[in-house]
């Protein structure tokens, strides 16, 4: 992403387009992984892209930009849902990991790379359990497994972007693969575990 | 040594008292000097053990999800306000 950056606040038009759908993309996995709601994700993506195309011009480090995505698209996804009307019963927290009664959506039903039947017959089984499965986490977990395990964020990027210690992300990434694992694997051998 | 079990009729259970170094393990974040004692634990414990496999199925599936393109309608629609915002300058 780095090389793309640096073309793109260059001036080079193509990285430019290419940044600014990428920080639109990511602002949908985001916010249909962590906040599940699909009404709200186009406007997050609406956002994101004028938040990232002003953001550009005042680039000074190219290597802080992806830490900047990430916290913006965080951002963007949780003003949207509070905007929305009638909306302001189920505000998406980040930040209390107790909370689970957000009553958000998970959905993951995108296509797969690798188009063979089996393999789009056994990802997409695999991908319905995961949205299930992190349907059932409290959004706060959501987004820590979002960035660390699906974006490949580490610790202490992730940390970064919601603002939390090292330790805490630790803490919440594992106790949120707990809870998945029981779900994916349909066991209730952990139930009532975690810190 | 193995650990305290909790005991299930299923599947067997993973040791209460090993489970933050195990989750520590499958992160690559437990210090080198415990690392060899938990391994030798994990290959001789089968509660544990399936632990492990458990989680590394649930990371593969979050890595495999996170892999995963957007929608193509998705994609389209976020090219189309790329190049717009690029033409208004």
């Amino acid at each position: 992403m780095i090389d793309v950056v640096r073309r793109a606040a260059a001036g080079d038009e193509d990285a430019l387009e290419r940044l600014l759908i990428d920080a639109q993309e990511l602002t949908w996995r985001f916010s249909m992984a962590v906040c599940g709601h699909p009404e709200d994700a186009e406007d997050a993506m609406q956002e994101a892209l004028v938040r990232t195309y002003k953001h550009l011009g005042q680039i000074r480090d190219v290597e802080a930009f992806r830490p900047w995505l990430y916290r913006t698209v965080r951002n963007v996804c949780l003003m949207s849902r509070r905007k929305r009307a009638g909306a302001p019963a189920q505000v998406v927290s980040l930040d209390d990991p107790g909370r689970d009664g957000s009553a958000s959506r998970t959905a993951i039903d995108v296509p797969s790379p690798h188009p063979g039947p089996e393999a789009v017959t056994s990802q997409r089984r695999l991908r319905s359990r995961l949205a299930r499965a992190l349907s059932t986490l409290p959004p706060a977990f959501r987004a820590v497994v979002f960035l660390r395990d699906m974006e490949g964020l580490s610790t202490r990027e992730t940390a970064q972007t919601l603002g939390l210690s090292e330790d805490n992300v630790k803490a919440r990434l594992s106790r949120a693969r707990l809870a998945l694992r029981r779900e994916l694997a349909g066991t209730d051998g952990m139930r009532g575990r975690g810190r | 040594m193995m650990g305290t079990h909790r005991r299930t009729r299923t599947t067997p259970a993973p040791c209460d008292d090993r489970l933050d170094d195990v989750l520590a393990w499958i992160d690559g974040d437990l210090p080198a000097a415990r690392v060899r004692a938990v391994a030798a634990h994990v290959a001789g414990c089968p509660g544990c053990a399936s632990l492990v496999d458990e989680l590394r199925l649930a990371i593969a599936a979050c890595r495999q999800a996170g892999d995963c393109r957007v929608p193509s309608s998705i994609h389209r629609r976020a090219r189309t306000r790329a190049r717009a915002i690029i033409r208004r300058g």
